[in-house]
């Protein structure tokens, strides 16, 4: 019996909206337009050629969906992607390794066309060649559960997307049941009530506080070397040429500028642990959540060496770069390539304005990496000089401004100081020359808090530039400038100046920062005082990589293999019957026809294994569940013995009699049998 | 029957078509007498039309002699009775040369072999010399006296019947005599209801003889002769081979089925088939026809005999595990 026409539209229908809808479940990963280009043609294409080619093989099907999925890719890239097939591959680690949300770049969107693609490919065949009521749904839903996972840390509420999901269903089942139309009005009222519970309950599950989120086992690309030269190694040579214009910054207020965090040091040199991820433009937040000062900035290029992006601390939200990268730790900036003069981008930093009680409350984060001291007899020296400048400072936050004062007082600036920062050059400054540039102060600040047990390091930028009407800031290569920070608990990263004559809001006619003012009161308020002197530095390399890739974590490896057995286990164990069908029903020639139909009936009937049963012993069994058994098992009979060609006619009838017995079979069996035979691959 | 390819081909199924026909006409005009006993009666008919010999096994008054009587007088055919006894001659079946003085010569008088049904009654208390030259005659089909051949008339169906209890004095079949008739089955005590009729027809109900004659010798001749024509797939014969060469490596058998076990059950395969309207064999003719055809070819070993494995079960177990054929 076939299903009247306008189910089977419909229903094709309904398979496409139910693609498309999963795919647009992605729309927390890409919130733009650009979703829709990649999810509806994927959606509609499918159903199209299924209900074109319904009476026709499926190869053919198929072949016109890949060639559609094809030209749907060609319409995502704008022309012809010779990398396609290895975008789709690594796509999904791209998204994974991406802070939402993701740049809708057509080699992330792939993904999701690919996945809508092969949804409605799949949904729709299955509905145009069997009988199966929700089966069709089957692969949307595992796509819309892709998406959920992808999606899990972006804005914006699946609840819309999940509710249009369940609809759809509920209507593929009452459409592809084949009862009269009036009687589809009834499974609204329970469409309505599985709704209302899973808005009830769904909030109770205990996943919905903490959902999983796949990115937080995703393996991160290694640290790696984003420059040729470390920043920290430039701050001499820009010193050196000061009046070279970097960048401008259009701003409410003068902050400092900050252009790369370096946290690892080697006894030679400071380098960066970042691991920087792709981003659309949304940097997440530091530890910090309380007062902060939301400050926005225009920067716009001029000749700043390198692909890091000065942005005043901390950056919460980027515009205006195509292939932005951040590293989620420090909330350094990345250029996906080096930036031109007159480039451009959009910045709103968040800066933390924690209260003095905060300050006074803050301990030092537990952090064995940023507390390490490379192995070496200038641990001692720095341990000694340390403990001597925090003398009577009973809190971290106070030993830290007392560090900050200690250097300033007892060592002066001086832009001809050799540069560098190894543990030799900065013992030689402390012990005898006494003078350094900003790289120098910033450097022995660090070691000298990290033997006090403070996580610290070390970030490289510039102070604020040179004041101009409107609001803008000309930052030249004589305002760079290193400080250090320190972690403390729930504050997140505090800053500390303590390079005297550059960094004090009394030592040069520049600009200063709001920072470096509120460093200075707060000094003032938690130390005895202290003078310093300005002077000047040279460079270092700066840090690379670290670690090797290792590939995607295993706890991620794991579940998603499993995921994709699971699926394939599922595409088998749905397809594997009907394709074992089809191939006996287009055997060659009507004698085969009529075998796979007599072979068919027996997989039906539960015996395919009883090899050793003539026909007639399965009708004997099985008689009573059809009266089309007996012919079949004569016209098997014949076809098998007889000395004669069977004629063509005789092979339609026995399939005819075939899928009736299936039909009564199926009649008989109830439906978790029939599931479960079906799952166990009988 | 209803056939499935094109039409110059529908001769044979047609000829089987008639052959199931008076098959069953013989089949139901015998059961008038031998109620509830179709099976036996089949066996009985395909041993005739596969022009074979029936062994029945079973004790006395199970309507053995009445079977027999039933066919002959059902197919207008000669039949003779012979009680075997411990001084039976083969000369009292075969027949004797006496030297007839008016003509001066010696003139051959026929035995009680000669005729279309013989009931040679408990064969096994006759001595081996006569049981002997009785399946000399089953299966020469002649009498040689004097070095001149008196064939059998045909058809030519020899029923024997042995009694299972009160062996003592008797003289048991050798294996292989045995193997020369084509089955051997029990009759059997009809059912319940079967035997409720019988007493009710007594004594006006059905008689053997007047049983209505529903064919003709000749015509038996020629349905023995299209069963011959009936056709054997190549995994059919297969199937059959298989079966007996199994037989043969049974660890429960001593002694398999014969190159003339599996020729047996192929011509009663065959009838069977036609029987059932088809001009061509299926497994389960054989299936069917295994047991009675080769259960009493097959010894058993000591073992089996101690665990009281019956030949029936062997081949049971056999043909259970043994697929049938797949593919034409």
């Amino acid at each position: 019996m076939t299903a009247p026409a306008w189910r089977r539209i419909a229903g094709l229908v309904l398979v496409a909206a139910l693609a498309g809808t999963a795919g647009w479940g992605f729309h927390r990963v890409f919130p733009g337009a650009e979703l829709i280009v990649a999810v509806v043609p994927g959606a509609v294409a499918p159903a199209l050629v299924a209900a074109l080619t319904r009476s026709r093989p499926l190869w053919l099907a198929l072949m016109l969906d890949v060639v559609l999925w094809f030209a749907g890719t060609i319409a995502l890239y704008r022309g012809f992607a010779p990398g396609l097939f290895a975008d789709v591959a690594d796509a999904w680690q791209g998204l994974l390794t991406t802070l939402l949300p993701a740049q809708p770049e057509p080699h992330l969107l792939v993904l999701v066309h690919t996945l809508v693609w092969a949804a409605a490919v799949i949904g729709a065949e299955v509905l145009n060649r069997t009988r199966t009521r929700v089966a069709a749904a089957l692969p949307s839903i595992i796509v819309y559960g892709v998406a959920l996972l992808f999606g899990v840390d972006g804005t914006g509420s699946n609840l819309p997307v999940a509710g249009a999901v369940v609809v759809l269903v509920v209507a593929l089942a009452l459409v592809r049941e084949e009862r009269p139309a009036l009687w589809l009005l009834a499974g609204v009222p329970a469409g309505a009530v599985l709704a209302a519970l899973a808005l009830v309950a769904g909030p109770l599950l205990p996943i919905a506080a903490e959902p999983y989120n796949p990115r937080e086992n995703a393996e991160l690309p290694p640290p790696r070397r984003v420059d040729s030269v470390s920043p920290l190694d430039r701050v001499s040579a820009w010193l050196q040429f000061p009046g070279r214009e970097l960048f401008t910054v259009k701003a409410d207020k003068p902050h400092n500028w900050r252009l790369a965090v370096l946290d690892r040091y080697d006894g030679v040199r400071w380098t960066s642990a970042a691991r920087f991820q792709p981003t659309g433009g949304r940097v997440p937040e530091g530890e910090w959540d309380g007062e902060a000062e939301t400050v926005r900035q225009s920067v716009t290029f001029s000749g700043l060496p390198g692909t890091w992006l000065p942005a005043a601390e901390r950056p919460v939200e980027v515009t205006g770069v195509r292939g932005l990268a951040v590293d989620p730790g420090s909330g350094s900036l990345l250029a996906a390539g080096k930036p031109g003069k007159g480039f451009t981008y959009q910045v709103t930093s968040r800066v933390a304005k924690p209260s003095k009680q905060d300050l006074l409350d803050a301990t030092p984060a537990a952090d064995a990496s940023l507390t390490a001291f490379p192995a070496g007899p200038q641990e001692k020296l720095f341990r000694k000089l340390a403990q001597e400048a925090t003398k009577g400072a009973d809190l971290p936050i106070k030993q830290a401004y007392r560090l900050q004062s200690y250097l300033r007082a007892n060592a002066g600036y001086e832009v001809a100081a050799p540069p560098g920062h190894s543990l030799k050059g900065l013992e030689f400054f402390l012990e005898t020359t006494h003078r350094g540039t900003s790289e120098q102060f910033a450097s022995a600040f660090a070691l000298m808090a990290r033997t006090l047990g403070m996580p610290s390091r070390v970030v490289v930028g510039f102070r604020p530039g040179e004041a101009e009407p409107g609001g803008v800031y000309r930052v030249r290569s004589g305002h760079v400038m290193a400080w250090a920070e320190i972690k403390f608990d729930r504050l997140g990263w505090r800053p500390f100046y303590p390079t005297p004559g550059r960094s004090g809001s009394k030592d040069d006619h520049d600009v200063v920062s709001s920072a470096i003012q509120e460093s200075e009161k707060l000094a003032g308020e938690f130390t005895q005082g202290g003078t310093d002197k300005p002077k000047q530095s040279r460079p270092s390399d700066a840090g690379t990589a670290e670690e090797s890739a290792g590939g995607p974590s295993p706890w991620l490896i794991a579940p998603m293999a499993g995921a994709v057995l699971l699926v394939a286990y599922l595409g088998v164990a749905m397809v594997r019957p009907w394709w074992r069908r089809r191939a006996r029903r287009n055997a060659p020639g009507p004698g085969q026809r009529v075998l796979g139909a007599w072979r068919q009936t027996c997989d039906d009937l539960g015996l395919r294994d009883a090899r050793a049963l003539t026909a007639e012993e399965v009708v004997a069994r099985s008689g009573a569940i059809s009266p089309d058994l007996q012919p079949l098992a004569d016209i098997s009979n014949y076809a098998r013995y007889a000395p004669e060609d069977i004629a063509p006619e005789a092979a339609d009838e026995a399939w005819r009699r075939s899928d009736a017995v299936r039909l009564a079979v199926r009649a008989r069996t109830p439906a978790t049998a029939r599931l479960r035979d079906r799952l166990l691959l009988r | 029957m209803t056939h499935y390819s094109h039409e110059q081909t529908q001769q044979p199924a047609q000829l089987a078509g008639q052959f199931a026909q008076r098959f069953q006409l013989l089949a139901g005009n015998i059961e008038h007498v031998i109620r509830g006993k179709r099976e036996a009666v089949e066996l009985a008919l395909i041993c005739l039309f596969a022009e074979g010999h029936l062994l029945i096994e079973d004790v006395p008054g199970t309507g053995k002699t009445t079977l027999a009587r039933s066919i002959a007088a059902s197919v207008d055919a000669e039949w003779r009775r012979v009680q075997f006894t411990p001084d039976l001659l083969p000369s009292d079946i075969t027949g004797v040369s006496i030297f007839n003085q008016a003509h001066q010569k010696f003139e051959f008088h026929q035995g009680p072999v000669f005729a279309n049904i013989v009931l040679a009654d408990e064969i096994n208390r006759a001595s081996p010399k006569t049981q002997a030259a009785l399946l000399e005659v089953m299966e020469e089909r002649r009498v040689t006296v004097d070095a001149e051949p008196h064939p059998v008339p045909r058809p030519f169906l020899v029923v024997a019947t042995q009694n299972p209890v009160d062996m003592d004095g008797t003289y048991p079949l050798p294996e292989a005599q045995l193997d020369r008739f084509l089955m051997q089955i029990s009759v059997g005590y009809p059912d319940h209801a079967s035997e409720v009729q019988v007493l009710k027809g007594m004594p006006t109900g059905p008689q053997v003889e007047r049983l209505p004659v529903v064919a003709r010798a000749s015509d038996v001749a020629g349905m023995i002769d299209f069963a011959t024509r009936i056709h054997v797939a190549d995994p059919v014969y297969d199937y059959i081979v298989a079966l007996c060469a199994a037989t043969r490596t049974s660890p429960h058998l001593r002694l398999g089925a014969s190159p003339r076990g599996s020729l047996a059950l192929l011509r009663a395969a065959r009838v069977k088939a036609a029987a059932a309207g088809r001009h061509y064999v299926v497994p389960e003719d054989v299936k069917a026809l295994a047991v009675p055809v080769l259960a009493h070819r097959l010894i058993r070993t000591p073992e089996a005999e101690l665990r009281d494995v019956t030949a029936a079960g062997v081949l049971g177990d056999l043909l259970a595990g043994m697929p049938v054929p797949q593919a034409a």
